[in-house]
């Protein structure tokens, strides 16, 4: 016997993220980029 | 509070504005060092052949080789759930799966009578810099309706984990009020709050 689903079926799970994503961003653009960039 | 790790300063807020410029001008490969790692199943084959042509990002799939894939489900539109025709090719699919397996071929060998619409889980783990690509171009009203589907479940995820970036995302004719498909254009605008699959 076929089993049978929809796209809307599908499951979608975040696993693990970037705690701050925000804090790696700024420290990136702090160290490399110039002060301009602050808008 | 974050500080800055050289300056003892407070980290400041990265606004959507500052996100929209830093893609815009091409300053976006500091989106690279934010990550986010998505579990996702009952995606079909047809749809993995999709998503892994988005290269920068981390791939695993369900095994055809190492799996029994009668324990699969095949995913379809819900247009075609209850078409007949579509229900006796994935029987007859199936049925011919299992004589091969029944008669010793070997699995990597017998999937190849199964269809397209068979289920995969993925794991995938993708930075900001390649989501936002991704999401640009597979929110379009022009692509499947599967990967739209799924686009649409990610986006809610994205948005908990890092709103500022979620407000950024979406097609061209969305974030920029213009779509980018010249003669190949829809004709329509995306939104948010409308159903995906149609």
């Amino acid at each position: 016997m076929i089993k049978m689903q929809t796209y809307e079926d599908m499951l979608v799970k975040v696993k693990w993220a970037t705690p701050n994503p925000e804090e790696e961003i700024r420290e990136a653009l702090d160290n490399t980029m110039v002060d301009f960039i602050y808008i | 509070m974050i500080l800055s790790i050289f300056k003892n300063e407070p980290i400041k807020k990265v606004s959507a504005k500052l996100l929209h410029f830093l893609f815009k001008a091409e300053h976006d490969s500091v989106l690279e060092h934010a990550v986010i790692s998505f579990m996702i199943r009952g995606a079909s084959r047809s749809w993995l052949a999709q998503i892994t042509r988005h290269r920068i990002a981390s791939m695993t799939s369900s095994s055809q080789h190492y799996q029994d894939y009668r324990d699969y489900p095949f995913v379809v539109h819900k247009s075609l759930v209850n078409k007949e025709q579509v229900h006796m090719a994935f029987d007859d699919s199936l049925l011919r799966y299992t004589i091969l397996i029944q008669q010793g071929i070997p699995r990597e060998e017998a999937r190849q009578v199964l269809t397209n619409a068979m289920a995969v889980n993925f794991k995938w783990t993708i930075n900001a810099r390649s989501l936002y690509n991704f999401m640009r171009l597979r929110m379009c009203l022009r692509n499947t309706a599967e990967i739209r589907v799924s686009c649409s479940k990610i986006f809610p995820l994205v948005q908990q984990w890092w709103p500022e970036y979620a407000e950024i995302l979406g097609p061209p004719c969305y974030t920029n009020g213009k779509c980018n498909q010249e003669f190949m254009t829809c004709g329509r605008k995306y939104d948010r709050k409308k159903s995906i699959s149609g």
